[in-house]
This record gives structure tokens, C-alpha cells and sequence, in this order.
């Protein structure tokens, strides 16, 4: 039986196509994970569902439901405002992205939610490396979830997110920089979310982007961190100069 | 105009598929406009490559590493059971990278026409091509150890389709531009060296049901097969082609390079050796 290059092309499509239909109709075609984690197959917690398996395409309503830790309690321990983010399909892949400068040996991300679930619900954890906000160590100890010495040594990989938090949370990068109680500015970071628009919203004048940058960006909306990896800056050493230029005191 | 073989318009098809797919899931993330009744899926939904990283971590009952979906492992039974029956035609009539490769070469062969896809010399090519089972056994490795699409940050293949959106690696993108810049010269260098689904597609050769085989009662010897094979294999001295390389585009059967009717063609078991 000789077969030529129609043949193949037909059959391959009918088996494609037709193998994707069947496979729907059998309930085997899911494009997307099931959110729910795999569970520890041995052992003493032989049937529960296991952080080490928690993804970042996952939110905090996922966790919730599978390790029934609270969304209010994640958001807290992540530094997620509840006012200006959905808590409950917050991913976990966002935190990196929010975290992004914490520097090379640090991280706050889907490996650090693990962890804290981990420690929150009791079940064991692997990779015991990761980073975790001091915030989520507080909650831990608090909720007596952690003893003293637990605490002790979870503060030495804590880190502050409070720190790093992006200066503007809600989309809006034409409102005006928030305020303090006492009328002054809230403190103006530069990190890798900061947008150019953050910047002029800093104070930052177009000729101190132009010596920091070598150009004023045409897109206000990009970040910075973007627009150095674009131009083959080096991030650190632009945030540096930016930094410089807040310190100065204003022109009267 | 020269009319598009059957084996081209496959190609195109499942070229725009992918493309179309993979817009519409990063159209949604990016606030552009999806395209209307496509679903957007990831890349990784789709690809069956996603079945070999995953592979260990499946038949060790540890379920499927980070970005793998059911899907993945339905494309990834599809394309070996295609791989059963034809060998690796899945490289030479759908897979995109491939496809690609081979356009970019039409422009390489109208540049390069005396050197094109004769630069790399005999010896190193048959070495070189041994770099596949080193992905292929590195891929697998470190995504089972890691948990993780390791691959992606080197993926050639997730750079061609999402390269726009923002979540590719510079690594990815890197290897990407070598592999197009290669093609100029080079036809398919992706699939020839380093391919490591095209390794695993390659050894269904051995055990295909419709095997390419050359009659060799009636072959003239000509060796035009030899000068169209895209991978460079030597055919004209073989019954059956087994080679892992061979990617099953029919180029060398009688309905193209072959000039003598039902000599080199794609039939039920071969030919006896």
C-alpha cells in the first residue's frame, strides 16, 4: 500500500483535529491546570494537598481553597492592599513582578507563598530557601502557627516588602503622589515597576531623564526597568543617578 | 506561479493556527484585541514537546511540571501515534519552527545558491547531530529536577510565537535569531543539531508502519533523492529510510525528486531487506 504526501497531510489533520475533538468530548482537553495541587501520596500527610505543588499561575483563592488559609491573611502576609487589588484572583506570579528589586539573592514569589503555606498549615516543605515577607513571619507568630525559635531564624531570610512596594497600585499614573498625614510626600522609590510617569510625578525634569537616560522616553506608560533593558542600560546604574536627582533639594 | 504542494499548505495551516492561538492569549494579556472564537491557550497547551518535560514527572505519578495542561499530554499521544504510522512527518508537515526554517531558507538558496546547505562539512555535520540527544537528555533532566519549563528560556520555538509579549527569555530570543540567521545557509539547522523533539520524532523511523523505501530493481542510481533530501542524507544506497534525522517530507519520493515512477515512494512496511 503506497502512501503519498496527501495521505499524510489528511491523515495528519484528521488525527490532530480529530484527536483534540475526541479528547474534549472524553473530558481530556484542559488548556489550563485544574488550580488544584497534587497530594502528598505517602506518609503521614498521605492524602492532603501538598504546598510544594502550588503554581503561579495559582491566586489566593486558590489557596485558600485547597489549604484553607485566607485570602485576607495572604494579602496581609504579602503586602496585597485589599483596596486596590482583587485579593482572591491575585496571583502569585505577580509577586515577582511586584518584588522585582529586591536584589540578586533575593525573591519574593510563588516559592515564598509555598513556604508560608507550609508553615501555616504545618505540612512539610522542601525547598526551605526561599525568602518570606517579615509581615507573613509576624502573622506565623501571632497566630502561633511558629514558635520563638522558628521566628528567630525565619527573620533572618525575612525581608521588609513594605520597602518595596510600587509607589502607584491602582492603574491611575495621572493622580496626583499620594500624601502622608502630615501633608508630605510619600516616599518616592525607584524600582523595576516604576513607570516614566512616576517620574515626572517625582519631580524628575525631562533634561535629568535625558542625562540618566540619554532620552526622554516616548512612552510615559513604559517601565523603567523596560526602557533600561530596551537600551541596553543597566538598570542600577540608572536608578542610581534617579535617585541622586530626588535627593537634591528642589529649585525654589 | 508554481502551485503549493499539499504538504506546504499543511504547513501554513498549522503555522497560522499556532500563530492565531498564541495571539489571542497574549492579546488578552496585553489589552489588544483577541481574535474572535479562538480561544487563547498558551503555547505550551498545544505543543507536545511539553509531553517529553513532563514525561518523568508523569510516569513517576508526580503529576505534570509547572505550565503543562492535559492538553499538552493529548497533543503529545497525538503526534507519536502520527509518529507511529509515518515516522517524523509531524516535523516535515506541521511542526512551525521547522516550517520557518524552510522559508527563511528559500531567501538563503537565492543568496548562497552554490553554498546553501553545503557548508557544514561531512564529518562535524555527523557529529553535530548528536548535540540533539544532549538537549534532549538535558531538557529532560533539569525539568524533572526543577519542576519547572526549563527549556522555555532557550526555546526557539516559545520566542518565534511570543516574542512580543514580553515573557520570553533574552536567552530564547538569542537562540531564535542564530537559528533564522543559520537557516540562511544552513536548511533547517534547528531540526538537523539540536531539535530535541525531532530526535524523538526521528527514532519512530526505525518502527514506522508506511516506511519511505527505495526500489532498487528499478532505481537508476541518479542520486536526486540524495540532492533533495533537506537533511543531507545519503539515500540512494539505502532500502528503507531509518535515519533519526530524516524529518519524512516526501521530498525525495518519486512524486517529487525521483524521476522513475514508484521507486522511491512511502509505503505499508517498506520493502524487505
Amino acid at each position: 500500500m503506497k502512501v503519498d504526501s496527501k495521505v499524510i497531510a489528511i491523515a495528519l489533520v484528521v488525527l490532530i483535529f480529530g484527536g483534540i475533538v475526541t479528547a474534549d468530548a472524553l473530558g481530556f482537553w484542559a488548556t489550563e491546570s485544574s488550580k488544584i495541587p497534587a497530594k502528598f501520596t505517602s506518609g503521614e500527610f498521605e492524602g492532603t494537598y501538598n504546598p510544594d505543588d502550588i503554581r503561579g499561575s495559582y491566586s489566593f483563592g486558590d489557596i485558600e481553597n485547597a489549604f484553607n488559609v485566607s485570602v485576607e491573611t495572604l494579602a496581609d502576609a504579602f503586602g496585597i492592599s485589599n483596596t486596590t487589588t482583587d485579593i482572591n484572583s491575585f496571583q502569585l506570579k505577580s509577586l515577582e513582578e511586584i518584588y522585582v528589586d529586591l536584589g540578586d539573592d533575593q525573591e519574593i514569589g510563588t516559592g515564598s507563598v509555598k513556604y508560608f503555606v507550609a508553615l501555616y498549615t504545618g505540612l512539610p516543605y522542601t525547598e526551605e530557601s526561599d525568602n518570606i515577607p517579615l509581615r507573613a513571619v509576624e502573622i506565623l507568630y501571632e497566630e502561633g502557627k511558629i514558635d520563638n525559635e522558628q521566628r528567630e531564624r525565619l527573620l533572618d531570610i525575612a525581608i521588609d516588602t513594605s520597602l518595596y512596594l510600587p509607589p502607584v497600585t491602582d492603574n491611575d499614573s495621572d493622580s496626583e503622589p499620594p500624601e502622608t498625614t502630615d501633608g508630605h510626600e510619600a516616599e518616592k522609590i525607584i524600582n523595576g515597576n516604576t513607570i516614566i510617569n512616576d517620574l515626572f510625578n517625582y519631580g524628575i525634569t525631562e533634561s535629568q531623564l535625558i542625562e540618566a537616560l540619554g532620552e526622554v522616553p516616548a512612552s510615559k506608560n513604559m517601565k523603567l526597568r523596560d526602557f533600561c533593558t530596551e537600551k541596553g542600560l543597566s538598570f542600577s546604574t540608572v536608578k542610581s543617578k534617579l535617585t541622586e536627582f530626588l535627593d537634591k533639594p528642589s529649585s525654589p | 506561479m508554481k502551485k503549493l504542494s499539499i504538504r506546504k499548505i499543511t504547513q501554513i495551516l498549522f503555522f497560522v493556527i499556532v500563530l492565531a492561538v498564541t495571539y489571542s492569549k497574549n492579546a488578552t494579556e496585553l489589552g489588544l484585541t483577541p481574535i474572535p472564537f479562538i480561544s487563547g491557550v498558551s503555547l505550551h497547551a498545544i505543543c507536545p514537546f511539553g509531553g517529553v518535560e513532563t514525561f518523568y514527572t508523569f510516569i513517576t505519578g508526580q503529576g505534570l511540571i509547572a505550565k503543562i495542561h492535559d492538553s499538552t499530554m493529548v497533543m503529545f499521544v497525538l503526534v507519536l501515534a502520527s509518529g507511529i504510522l509515518f515516522g517524523s512527518a509531524f516535523c516535515g508537515f506541521i511542526c512551525p519552527l521547522g516550517t520557518i526554517q524552510e522559508w527563511v531558507g528559500k531567501l538563503g538558496k537565492r543568496i548562497f545558491p552554490k553554498h546553501y546547505n553545503q557548508i557544514v562539512p561531512e564529518k562535524w555535520d555527523k557529529k553535530l547531530r548528536y548535540l540533539r540527544y544532549v538537549v534532549l537528555a538535558a531538557v529532560i533532566y533539569f525539568s524533572s529536577m526543577t519542576f519547572k519549563l526549563v527549556f522555555a528560556d532557550y526555546d526557539p520555538y516559545f520566542a518565534l510565537f511570543n516574542f512580543y509579549a514580553g515573557e520570553v527569555a533574552v536567552t530564547a530570543i538569542v537562540v531564535l535569531a542564530v537559528v533564522l540567521i543559520s537557516s540562511l545557509i544552513i536548511e533547517r539547522p534547528w531540526c538537523k543539531y539540536l531539535c530535541p523533539f525531532g530526535i524523538i520524532m526521528g527514532l519512530f523511523n526505525k518502527i514506522r508502519i508506511f516506511k519511505i523505501a527505495r526500489n532498487s530493481s528499478t532505481c537508476i542510481n541518479c542520486k536526486k533523492c540524495d540532492k533533495a533530501c533537506p537533511m543531507n542524507l545519503v539515500l540512494s544506497d539505502k532500502k528503507n529510510i531509518t535515519s533519526t534525522s530524516c524529518i519524512s517530507c516526501m521530498a525525495c519520493t518519486s512524486d517529487n525528486a525521483c524521476p522513475v515512477e514508484d521507486t522511491m515512494i512511502m509505503k505499508l512496511g517498506g520493502v524487505s531487506k
